[in-house]
Order: C-alpha cells, then structure tokens, then sequence
C-alpha cells in the first residue's frame, strides 16, 4: 500500500516558487497581478476541491478525472508545483478508477491545497 | 494588430496568457467554453486560435475538428494546450487537425514564440494564397506585336483567339488596337458598330463596367472582341490610359485576352505590353522584318520584360527567298515558338470572307499549329487538368500531345491490346 506523507510545503517556499514562475510572465505587473490572481484561485479552488472529493465519493472517474486535471492546471499555472504534483496522483487514479490510492491521496492533496488557500487569505 | 482566440475553461490560464500576449501587442478574445468559443469564432475572426484540450463539454479537439470544417477556418493556425505530456495527447492534437500544441504548466514566452512562427507561416501561406486567387481572377493577356505591319500580326492574333475560345469554352476577348484600320472586324465578318472610340469622350478614371461592356461585341462562336476604329482620325483620341483602365475593368471578367497591338511604342502599345503575361513579337524571314524584330526585343529588354514573356512567331510570307530560320534565330538570340508555312491563299480567303483559318478549315496543317500554339500558352491551371466537357478542340490537341488518358483513348488502347493478343 502506498503511505502518503501529509507533509506540507512551507508558505515561504511557495512563495518562491510561485513567484519565480509567475515573474517569467508577468515580469513588472507579479505584484500588481498576483493578489487578483489569488482572489480567482480562492473563489475556483475549493470548489475543484469539493469536486474530486464528490468523485472519489461517487466512484466517478471521469468526474475525478475532470476535476484533479482543473485543479492541477490552476495550481500549475500559478507555480504551485507541490500541489499540481498532488493533483497529478489523483488525475492518474482516474485513469485506472483507482479510487483506493486516490483516497489515500486526498489527505495530502487537502493540507496543501489549505497552505496555499491560507497564504492566499493573507494576500487579499 | 494579430487576433488571437484564447479558449480555456481556466479563467487563471485565461487571464494569464491574455496579459502576457496583450502586452505583446496581440488583441486577445476569451472564451470560457469549446462552445463558446465556436460561437464567438466568426465575430472576432482571429489569426490564430489558442485553445485548451481539456474542458467540460466540447474540448479542444473537438472545437479544432469542427473548425476544420468550416471553409474560414481550415488555414487559421491553432495551438492546442494538452494538460498531458504523454504521446497520444500530442498525436491527438495533430489528427484533429491542430498546427501545434503546448503541454501544460507553460511558460508564457514559450506559447508566444509557438504563435509568433505560425502567424509568420500562416502570413506566408496567405501571401501565396492570394496570389493564386489574384492570378486565378484575372484573364491570362496575349500581346501580340511587330513593328513591321503587313506581315500577318492581325491574322495571327484572330487565329490564336479562336483557337483559345475553341479550346477552352471559357471567356475569351480579342482586342483589336491596331487604331484605324478596323481589320479584325473585318476578319471575323463583324459591322464596326462600336469600337474603342465610343470611350473616347469618357475620362479614364470614369470609365466603369457597364460602358465598357457595351463596346464588347460577341462573335457566333462566343468569342467576344472589341473592335479599333477605323477611322484614323477619331482613332488618335483614343489614349493609352483609357485603353489600360478599359482592360483592367474587364481583365476579371475572362480567362484570356489577345491583344493585336499597334506596329509601334505608343502608349497603348506600352500600356498593354507592360500587364501581358505573354508577347508573341510576329515576323517575316526578310531583313527588314528581321530588324524591326531585333529593335523590338531591344525595347522589351531596356522596359525589364521577363525573356520567357517573349515568343517569336515566324511567318513565311514568301514563297521564295526567305532567310532560313536558322539564320533568323542565330540573329536574335531567340527561338522561334511558330513557324507557319507560306499559305497565302488560306490567309487571304480568312480576310476577305470575313471566317478565320480555324472556322474555314479546323482540321487542317495551320489550324492545329494555331491550337497547339494555343494550348501551350494557355494558363498552366488549364493545360495541367483535363476540363470537365473537353472540346472538340481541345481532344484534337490532347491526341496530338497525347497528354491525358480520356475514356476514348483508353478504349483504343483496349481494343488494340485485345488485338494484339487474338493475334498474338
């Protein structure tokens, strides 16, 4: 069985790496952007969140496949790179309906989709 | 400005790839929806179209098909965003139809060279593209020339028309410029109702469709022709200018016009020699024709005309002491494309009976010189299909250059291999 560390990445470090990735295309306007950017994943985030966790619940893996690959896009977009690692693990449980992994997933998925919703909070 | 329609389900990847590329000086339209997308499509019309693989409802894929479809936009470029890196996806991408995809997370300067090139080869593409249209819109014009009148230039310009009207059945013009004579009316038994001279009192620049056309007449055999007065005197106030803008008006309205042009430079004879895409320069084997010629292809050289827009047509009008053609050539540096054969008879009857050689005798030596004369000089689009309903003309020419197997010639080629077995 696959044990899953719940660890979470610390806000700082997300920072980084998200700063390090937006700046590439934003350049000048990653602090002017960034708090509107964050207001978006703070309204879309959660409920991408509240779907996979309605698929794995339903056992629907194209729902589970839809949401996870959302989520994974968005938080990939933004340069959270941990956590569209997470969603990557659950959107490939979709592909085999692998529904077991995908729920030992969710814990790990859920504290550092709640880090990055916290660091968030702070922006706006 | 280049219009680029971003659609993505991700309002975050919306908003970053539409900042990203508007500060690149793109006009960027979002869509949030395959659906969407496709709705919108026709209004924003964009140079290239940026859309994501995965979204609810029609993806990416999808939209790329139907797009596909629509006549508009078979050749706008579009980038497909997969949200997976695995083989399929990219595969798919292509099979739908797409230019390019980009894998997801990407970097935006990455998305914006991708676009970058396929606008430049999508720009190229419809640089060739209009060309094509341009060309394919606008009547192939065969000038033909000489300095030396008397040499059968008319003759030769009135043959070759009918030939190409014969040939084709498409709309084919014969302009006669030779101002004064008013002899390829006479040639095709047709009355000077009107002629170039019903345009002189009209301003080039005020010249339109409807007043040009009615100096067009028809010819029974649906060749039309625009006659040259001849009248000299009202001819010299026909000018250059409204001969070129008459011609420009017309010029997409048939697929070939020959033009007999005045035995000089004046500026109707320039005007016309400068838009034809072939000139067929008509002489005779005696050392003033010769002259004239090598005087004329000076002038075509020192006005920058393309050597291969130059044809020479040798008509022996002698029946002896022609300088041999060999001669001719050497002289000129210049090959001969037609040598007609001294036929006096056959050109004098075409005049005075008012019916070209190619009416009077189709089957004869000179008509099939004139069709083959025709045929490798029509548009290369033409010669490179067979047409639909193939003319009389046009099976004579084909068995000649035995170019294209027809479903009569495969019948021969049947029957003479069955032949050839029983008897084998």
């Amino acid at each position: 069985m696959t044990v899953f560390n719940a660890e979470v990445t610390p806000k700082n470090e997300i920072m980084q790496t998200m700063k390090e990735w937006l700046s590439e295309s934003l350049g000048d306007a990653f602090d002017i952007m960034l708090p509107e950017l964050a207001e978006m994943y703070l309204e879309d985030g959660p409920v991408l969140l509240g779907e996979i966790k309605s698929a794995i619940a339903e056992q629907d893996p194209k729902a589970l496949k839809e949401s996870s690959h959302a989520l994974k896009g968005s938080s990939a977009s933004m340069g959270l790179a941990n956590l569209a690692q997470h969603c990557q693990v659950v959107e490939n449980c979709s592909k085999t309906a692998d529904f077991a992994t995908a729920t030992m997933k969710m814990p790990q998925v859920e504290a550092e989709f709640n880090q990055v919703i916290s660091l968030f909070q702070e922006m706006v | 400005m280049p219009r680029i329609l971003l659609i993505d389900d991700d309002r975050i990847i919306r908003k970053l790839v539409e900042n990203s590329l508007t500060s690149l000086g793109y006009t960027v339209t979002t869509a949030e929806s395959g659906a969407e997308g496709l709705k919108i499509v026709k209004d924003v019309n964009p140079d290239i179209i940026v859309t994501d693989k995965m979204m609810p409802g029609i993806d990416g894929f999808e939209v790329t098909r139907r797009l596909r479809r629509e006549p508009k936009f078979a050749n706008t470029p579009i980038i497909v965003l997969t949200g997976e890196s695995d083989l399929e996806d990219k595969l798919g991408a292509f099979e739908a139809g797409a230019d390019d995809y980009l894998s997801k997370p990407f970097e935006q300067k990455e998305l914006a060279a991708r676009i970058t090139a396929l606008l430049r080869r999508s720009e190229a593409l419809k640089a060739a593209q209009n060309q094509i249209e341009e060309n394919k819109n606008k009547a192939h014009i065969i000038a033909v020339h000489t300095l030396r009148g008397g040499i059968g230039s008319s003759s030769i310009a009135v043959n070759l028309a009918m030939a190409l009207q014969n040939l084709w059945n498409m709309p084919t013009l014969l302009a006669d410029l030779v101002m004064g004579t008013g002899q390829l009316a006479l040639m095709l038994n047709k009355t000077l109702t009107t002629s170039w001279a019903n345009l002189e009192s009209i301003p080039p620049e005020e010249l339109d469709l409807p007043s040009v056309a009615k100096i067009i007449s028809k010819h029974p055999s649906n060749l039309h022709f625009i006659g040259a007065p001849n009248d000299p005197i009202i001819a010299e106030r026909v000018s250059g200018e409204t001969i070129n803008a008459a011609i420009s008006l017309i010029r997409p309205r048939y697929q070939y016009i020959v033009a007999d042009l005045p035995h000089n430079f004046s500026n109707a004879t320039l005007e016309l020699l400068d838009i034809a895409d072939q000139i067929f320069l008509v002489l005779a084997p005696d050392m003033a024709s010769i002259r004239a010629a090598s005087t004329a292809l000076n002038v075509y050289k020192e006005l920058g005309y393309d050597p291969e827009k130059i044809k020479i047509v040798l008509n022996n009008t002698f029946e002896f002491g022609a300088i041999p053609t060999k001669k001719i050539v050497t002289a000129l540096k210049h090959g001969v494309i037609l040598e007609l054969p001294y036929a006096p008879k056959q050109f004098l009857n075409g005049i005075n009976r008012g019916t070209t050689i190619i009416e009077s005798d189709p089957e004869g030596k000179i008509s099939t010189q004139f069709e083959l004369l025709a045929f490798s000089n029509s548009q290369e689009t033409h010669q490179s299909i067979p047409p639909a309903n193939p003319s009389l003309t046009w099976h004579r020419v084909n068995s000649h250059l035995n170019l294209f197997e027809t479903p009569a010639a495969k019948k021969k080629q049947k029957s003479r291999t069955r032949l050839l077995f029983s008897t084998g």
